[in-house]
């Protein structure tokens, strides 16, 4: 019999028929746990009115698929990838997130009137086939 | 009490500490690990209607997805908006299948990764 490691959600007997269903259990050794190998923080400030792109390194040997989050400093909302604010709120687009062999890319359309400081939280993933 | 199975990072007691990022595996009811349902890869392009691609899942409940667009060896992340002229690409995700869209033109190799989770 082939070993194996099942944690299940609370309320769930992982020893019963509930605890073979994957959306009942926390972790499941058969089953690949979707891995970041890199996460880091940037800064960069966009001139108003301007799509601007923020990079940063990633420091890995390959080209990795990537995530992130933007927050305009002074404001309190975090941007997804293809997420936008409007006046009088954050009034910026987060337009795209990508990385190639060297860096993480981040184009923000920034709409306002004034120039925006933008904090950004990105995640590397693991390889992609 | 709820299962959980906690892994630390270097340098910190998995059995005193209590900041999430401090572990490599932090899980339990209320940080479950994503678990991974199928992957691959789907080349899509260049004009309507062979501008969109359909995965097939079959879950029959809307699933946490992810899908990255090879753009000339640049990895794009697919969100449900394309914003971006540059980046043109976008997602969406049902109970049975997701659907990938390429306004770039050209054929993109798009890379997906649906998981267990339910949204």
């Amino acid at each position: 019999m082939a070993e194996l490691i099942r944690v299940s959600k609370q309320g769930v007997d992982v020893l019963g028929s509930a605890g073979t269903v994957p959306n009942n259990l926390i972790f499941d050794s058969n089953l690949n746990t979707f891995k970041i190998v890199a996460s880091g923080t940037t800064t960069g400030t966009i001139p108003s009115g301007s799509l601007g792109t923020i990079h940063v390194a990633h420091g890995l040997s390959f080209t990795p698929p990537v995530t992130a989050f933007v927050k305009r400093r002074g404001f309190t909302n975090a941007l997804t990838v293809g997420a936008f604010r409007f006046f009088p709120q954050d009034d910026y687009k987060f337009f795209s997130a990508s990385a190639d062999p060297g860096s993480v890319n981040f184009e923000i359309n920034n709409t306002s009137s004034n120039a925006g400081t933008f904090d950004i939280s990105y995640f590397c993933f693991e390889i992609p086939l | 009490m709820g299962m959980t199975m906690r892994v630390s990072l270097p340098g910190y007691d998995c059995l005193t500490d209590g900041t999430i990022d401090h572990y490599s595996i932090y899980a339990d009811s209320d940080n479950v690990l994503i678990k991974e349902f199928s992957r691959g890869t789907i080349n899509i392009g260049p004009t309507f209607p062979n501008n969109q691609g359909t995965i097939t899942h079959s879950l029959g409940y809307i699933p946490l997805a992810f899908s990255f667009a090879n753009s000339g060896g640049t990895q794009v992340f697919v969100s449900g908006n394309d914003l971006s002229s540059s980046f043109p690409f976008h997602m969406n995700v049902g109970t049975s299948n997701i659907v990938l869209t390429n306004n770039k033109g050209g054929t993109i190799t798009f890379s997906y990764f649906i998981f267990y989770d339910q949204l």
